[in-house]
C-alpha cells in the first residue's frame, strides 16, 4: 500500500513537472502577449517618488515595448494625437512625468486575435488612466494594438483608438 | 437548557419559528432562495450592478450612484426611444454570453433603426421632426448634420448636453452592443 502510494505521488509529481516544463519551453502565445501588455501598463505607470534617473530609464524601457516604426493614433483626452517611433514615445513619457506627478494605467477586457502564422496578433482592449490622484481620470477608451513577434518577444507596431459609438 | 444534569430541547414554538414544521423542506427553501438571489444579484446573468462614473448623464444619473442593468428585458422586446441602456465596447461584442465587460457606456436611446437623426441649435431631430426631451435640464448648442441609421443601429446620447460635443461620447451603437436597460 505504501509503495503504491509513493509511486502514485511520484508519477503525479512528474506529470506536474512535465506540464510546467512544457508551458515554460513552449508558452501559449496569448499568455505571452497578455504578460507583455501587463508589462506595458507597469512601465507606463509611475509614482510621485520616481527618481530622475529612473524616469529616464523607465521611459526608455517603455519605448522598447514598441517597434522602431510604431505609429500611435489615439484620442488623448478628446484630441486626436498621432506620433510615431520609439523616440517620440520616450519623449512623450518624459513629458507626462513633468506634467503629472502620478499616473496609473490599466488595461481591461483584453481580447487577443492571433494570426494563423502566430507571428502577429491584434489585441483589443479598454484602457483607463488615473493621473495625479483618483479624481483626474481619462478613459476608458477602446484601443486596438497590432503586435508583431520578433524572435521570441512581442512588440507593438500600431496603436489606434476605436470609437465605441460611431 | 440544563437542569440538574438533564438537557431539554427548546420549546416547540421556538423550533417551529426557526425551522418550520418540516425542517427538511425549510432547508430546501433556503437553498433555493440563496441560489435565486445569487443568480439574480451576483452572477450578472440577470442584473448587472454598476456605479455611475462621469457626468454625461447628469442630471438623470449622478456620479457615484449605484444602479443595476436589466439584461433580460430585451429578450421580450426591442430597445425603445427614451430607454437608458448600457453599451459594451465593440471589441467585446463577440465574447458576449454571460460575460459583461468591466465598463459600459450609459446612454439614452433617441434614434431607432432606419431613422435619420440630426441636431440643430441643440435640439434633436428625428426624421426631420424635433424630439420632445423633457429630461434635458441644461442648455445645448450642438449642431450635427442628418445621419441615417442602419437596420441594427441605435442612436445614443447622454442627457448632459451642456458638455462640448467633442467631450461627449455619443453616436451610433450596434444592437449587439446594447447589454440591457438601466433598472432604477
Amino acid at each position: 500500500m505504501k509503495r503504491w502510494a509513493i509511486r502514485l505521488t511520484l508519477l503525479l509529481a512528474l506529470l506536474v513537472l512535465g506540464l510546467w516544463a512544457w508551458r515554460t519551453c513552449f508558452p501559449n502565445p496569448e499568455r505571452v502577449i497578455r504578460a507583455r501588455l501587463a508589462e506595458l501598463t507597469q512601465l507606463a505607470s509611475y509614482g510621485a517618488n520616481e527618481a530622475p534617473a529612473a524616469k529616464l530609464w523607465n521611459a526608455q524601457r517603455l519605448a522598447s515595448v514598441f517597434t522602431p516604426d510604431v505609429i500611435i493614433k489615439v484620442d488623448f483626452p478628446g484630441e486626436p494625437t498621432t506620433f510615431s517611433g520609439r523616440d517620440a514615445i520616450a519623449t512623450a513619457a518624459m513629458l507626462a512625468r513633468e506634467r503629472v506627478s502620478t499616473l496609473v494605467v490599466q488595461f481591461s477586457d483584453i481580447v487577443i486575435t492571433l494570426a494563423p502564422d502566430k507571428r502577429s496578433a491584434i489585441a483589443e482592449l479598454s484602457a483607463k488612466g488615473r493621473a495625479g490622484g483618483e479624481t483626474d481620470t481619462f478613459g476608458p477608451q477602446e484601443l486596438s494594438l497590432r503586435m508583431k513577434k520578433d524572435g521570441s518577444r512581442w512588440f507593438i507596431s500600431r496603436v489606434e483608438t476605436v470609437k465605441t459609438l460611431r | 437548557m440544563e437542569t440538574e444534569g438533564h438537557i431539554t430541547s427548546p420549546p416547540l414554538w421556538l423550533r417551529r419559528a426557526l425551522f418550520g414544521r418540516n425542517p427538511k423542506r425549510t432547508l430546501v427553501r433556503i437553498v433555493v432562495l440563496v441560489a435565486v438571489c445569487y443568480v439574480v444579484f451576483f452572477s450578472r446573468l440577470v442584473l448587472v450592478p454598476f456605479k455611475v462614473e462621469g457626468i454625461s448623464m447628469l442630471p438623470t444619473y449622478v456620479q457615484g450612484r449605484p444602479n443595476f442593468i436589466n439584461r433580460l428585458i430585451y429578450l421580450f422586446r426591442e430597445p425603445r426611444r427614451g430607454d437608458i441602456v448600457g453599451i459594451r465596447p465593440k471589441h467585446t461584442t463577440d465574447t458576449q454570453g454571460a460575460s459583461v465587460p468591466s465598463y459600459l457606456y450609459l446612454k439614452r436611446i433617441i434614434g431607432l433603426p432606419g431613422e435619420t437623426v440630426a441636431f440643430h441649435r441643440g435640439s434633436a431631430f428625428i426624421n426631420g421632426k424635433a424630439l420632445d426631451e423633457p429630461y434635458l435640464k441644461y442648455p445645448c448648442d450642438w449642431e450635427w448634420p442628418p445621419e441615417q441609421l442602419g437596420p441594427t443601429d441605435y442612436f445614443v446620447v447622454g442627457d448632459n448636453r451642456s458638455m462640448a460635443r467633442i467631450d461627449h461620447e455619443w453616436g451610433k451603437a450596434f444592437r449587439k452592443q446594447i447589454v440591457g436597460k438601466v433598472l432604477l
